[in-house]
C-alpha cells in the first residue's frame, strides 16, 4: 500500500488545506495521512476532502493535534455518486455511500435505554447492544444519537470505549447538538461529532436502511 | 525567502482576522475599571465601536484605532482598505471623521520603501474621500507589516448611535455582503477566482460614509460595523444586555460571489471558529442552520458593512436612498432575553 504523509502541525490555516490539495492532485497514494495541530485545521481539511469526493476520511487525536487518514477513492467511484448537491456537498460521506458496503444501515438511538418502563433493564440492554455491535462482522454505517441517547457518548458513559472502537472502525457517530445543549452536557461529549438537525434529517433521508431504537 | 512583491507573505494572519480572539480579550479586560468622568460618554467598558468624550453641549469627540496586517498584495489597495476600515468605527457611531494619525509597523529590510509610499498613497486617497486630515503618525521597524489609523470624529452628544440599543419592532439591515474572510482564505490558498477577489476588494475599499449619514435621517436605534468578530459576533454584542431578540434570516444574508463555495470546500478562516465558539451560547437555536451557513454568519470581515437596527417601516426607504446593491434587510428585532434566533 502506498502511503503519503503530510506534517502540517506547525502550519496556520489555510496552509494545511493547501498542502492536502497539492498532495491530492500531485501524489499517487492509497492512503494519505495528514497531521494537523488544531481543530480548525482538522475541520477544514476533512471538509475539503469530503468536498473532493473522498468517502473514507477518518481522524484521531494524536498528541496535542490530530491525525487524519484518507483512503484513495475507488476506481469508478465518481460515477457511483450522483452529482453533489451544493448545499450537501460538504457533509462527510461514509461507508454507506460506497458500493461494496451495500445494505449498511443507519441506527437512530433516541434514548439511553432500550424499551420503556424497566429503566435499569433498558440501560443494560443498550450497553449490551452497543458492545455487541463492536463484535459483528457487518457494521452499520452511522449511529445517530438524539434525546437522552446522547448520554451514551459522554465522558462517564459505560459504552464510551465501545463507541470509540466503532468510530475507529469507520462508523460515523452523529450526536445531536440541541440535545447536548438542552441536557447541558455539551462539554462532556467524549465521542462522535456534534451535528445539527439539518445534517441528521439529511442522514436519515439518505439512509440505505434505518433502525430506530428508543 | 518571501516574495517581496507579495505583501500578504509578511503576516501570519490577515485583515481583521488578526484580532485577538474574543474570549481572550474579554478575559483580559473583565473587571478592569477607571474613574468615571462625566465627560466620558462611552469607553472600553461597553462594547461600543469607539470612545466618546464630551467637549461641549453640542460637540463630542469620537475616538478609535484600527490597524492590521495586509489582506491584499497590492500596496495601494491595502492602504486604501486599511483607511476605510479605520474610519468605519466613527461611521458606526453616527459620527463625522475629521482627523487621523497613522500607525505603522514595517519590515524595513525585507520590503522596498516604494511599497510604503504606495500604501500611503492609497490610504490618502480614501482619507481624502472621507474629508479627513492626516495629522501624523508613528512607525516601528517590525518583521510583520501592520498598518492603520487612529481616527478622531465629531458628533453631537445627544446623537450618538450606540450598538446595543435596538428596539423590538425594528428591522435589521446589513449594508455590505459577507464573505471577505473566506475569499481571503481562498486567496491565500491560491484557489480564489478573480471575480470573487475583485468583489471583495471593492467591498472592503468602500467607505461606510453614506450609510452613516443616513442613520439619523431614518431614525436608526442602534448600529455597529461588522469586522473581525463576524456578523454573528457583532449581532451578539448588539443583543447583549437588552430585552430584545435579534432574529436573523440566514437566507437573506447578502454574500460576496463564491464565498459560500469556498466555505463548503473548507476554506474557513480560523477566526470564524473562534468567533463561533465564543458566541454559540448567545444563539437560541444554533442547530437550525447548516454548519456552512454558520461559518458564513461568523466569517470575520475586514472593513465590513454597517449592521443597523431601525424602525421597520423605514428600512426599505433607507436601502433605496443608500443606493447600494448589497444592502439588505436580514432580520428583525423582537422581545427577548438578549439572544439571537436564526431562521434557515
Amino acid at each position: 500500500m502506498k502511503k503519503f504523509e503530510i506534517d502540517a502541525r506547525e502550519l496556520d490555516c489555510p496552509k494545511p488545506l493547501l498542502r492536502t490539495k497539492q498532495a491530492v492532485s500531485d501524489e499517487e497514494f492509497d492512503e494519505l495521512v495528514i497531521r494537523v495541530g488544531n481543530v480548525p485545521a482538522r475541520e477544514n481539511v476533512c471538509r475539503f476532502l469530503s468536498h473532493q469526493g473522498f468517502t473514507q476520511v477518518n481522524w484521531e487525536e494524536e498528541g496535542p493535534g490530530f491525525r487524519i487518514t484518507v483512503k484513495q477513492k475507488e476506481a469508478g467511484f465518481e460515477q457511483a455518486v450522483p452529482s453533489a448537491n451544493p448545499d450537501n456537498s460538504a457533509a462527510p460521506r461514509t461507508a454507506a455511500d460506497s458500493p461494496q458496503a451495500g445494505g449498511a444501515k443507519t441506527i437512530l438511538i433516541g434514548s439511553n435505554c432500550i424499551g420503556t418502563h424497566e429503566e435499569k433493564l433498558g440501560a443494560l440492554l443498550m450497553k449490551g447492544y452497543i458492545y455487541t455491535l463492536t463484535q459483528l462482522d457487518k457494521l452499520p454505517a452511522k449511529l445517530v444519537f438524539m434525546n437522552t441517547g446522547v448520554r451514551l457518548c459522554l465522558e462517564n458513559s459505560e459504552s464510551l470505549e465501545d463507541l470509540k472502537s466503532l468510530e475507529k472502525q469507520g462508523i460515523e457517530i452523529l450526536v445531536c447538538g440541541t440535545c447536548l445543549e438542552f441536557l447541558n452536557v455539551r462539554e462532556e461529549l467524549a465521542v462522535g461529532k456534534i451535528s445539527n438537525m439539518y445534517e441528521i434529517a439529511g442522514t436519515l433521508n439518505d439512509a440505505n436502511g434505518l433502525v430506530s431504537l428508543t | 525567502m518571501a516574495d517581496p512583491k507579495k505583501l500578504t507573505t509578511y503576516s501570519r494572519f490577515s485583515g481583521c482576522g488578526a484580532k485577538l480572539g474574543p474570549g481572550v480579550l474579554d478575559k483580559a479586560l473583565c473587571g478592569l475599571t477607571q474613574v468615571k468622568r462625566p465627560e466620558v460618554l462611552a469607553d472600553f467598558t461597553g462594547s461600543e465601536d469607539a470612545g466618546v468624550y464630551k467637549i461641549s453641549d453640542d460637540t463630542a469627540l469620537v475616538q478609535t484605532i484600527d490597524f492590521f496586517p495586509p489582506i491584499v498584495d497590492e500596496p495601494a489597495l491595502f492602504g486604501a482598505i486599511a483607511a476605510a476600515n479605520s474610519l468605519s468605527d466613527i461611521y458606526a457611531m453616527g459620527g463625522r471623521p475629521v482627523s487621523a494619525v497613522n500607525v505603522l509597523c514595517y519590515p524595513e529590510e525585507d520590503l522596498p520603501i516604494e511599497h510604503l509610499r504606495k500604501i500611503m498613497e492609497g490610504a490618502m486617497e480614501v482619507l481624502d474621500e472621507a474629508e479627513t486630515s492626516l495629522m501624523g503618525g508613528h512607525s516601528v521597524n517590525d518583521r510583520e507589516l501592520k498598518f492603520g489609523f487612529s481616527v478622531n470624529g465629531l458628533i453631537h452628544p445627544d446623537k450618538i448611535i450606540r450598538n446595543n440599543t435596538p428596539r423590538p419592532g425594528d428591522a435589521l439591515v446589513l449594508t455590505k455582503a459577507l464573505g471577505t474572510g473566506a475569499i481571503n482564505t481562498a486567496l491565500r490558498a491560491e484557489m480564489a477566482s478573480e471575480t470573487s477577489v475583485r468583489a471583495a476588494e471593492k467591498s472592503m475599499r468602500t467607505l461606510n460614509r453614506r450609510a452613516s449619514e443616513l442613520l439619523h435621517k431614518y431614525g436608526a436605534n442602534a448600529a455597529t460595523d461588522i469586522t473581525g468578530f463576524g456578523l454573528g459576533g457583532h449581532a451578539a454584542e448588539m443583543a447583549l444586555d437588552t430585552l430584545c431578540c435579534l432574529e436573523i434570516d440566514i437566507a437573506s444574508l447578502p454574500v460576496l460571489p463564491e464565498a459560500e463555495e469556498y466555505i463548503a470546500m473548507g476554506l474557513v478562516p480560523a477566526g470564524s471558529f473562534k468567533n463561533r465558539e465564543f458566541r454559540l451560547r448567545r444563539i437560541i437555536n444554533p442547530d437550525a442552520v447548516s454548519r456552512e451557513k454558520m461559518d458564513l454568519f461568523f466569517d470575520p470581515q475586514t472593513s465590513g458593512g454597517l449592521f443597523i437596527s431601525l424602525p421597520s417601516d423605514r428600512a426599505a426607504d433607507f436601502i433605496e436612498e443608500l443606493g447600494s446593491e448589497t444592502a439588505a434587510v436580514i432580520g428583525r428585532v423582537t422581545e427577548g432575553d438578549g439572544r439571537i434566533r436564526l431562521n434557515a
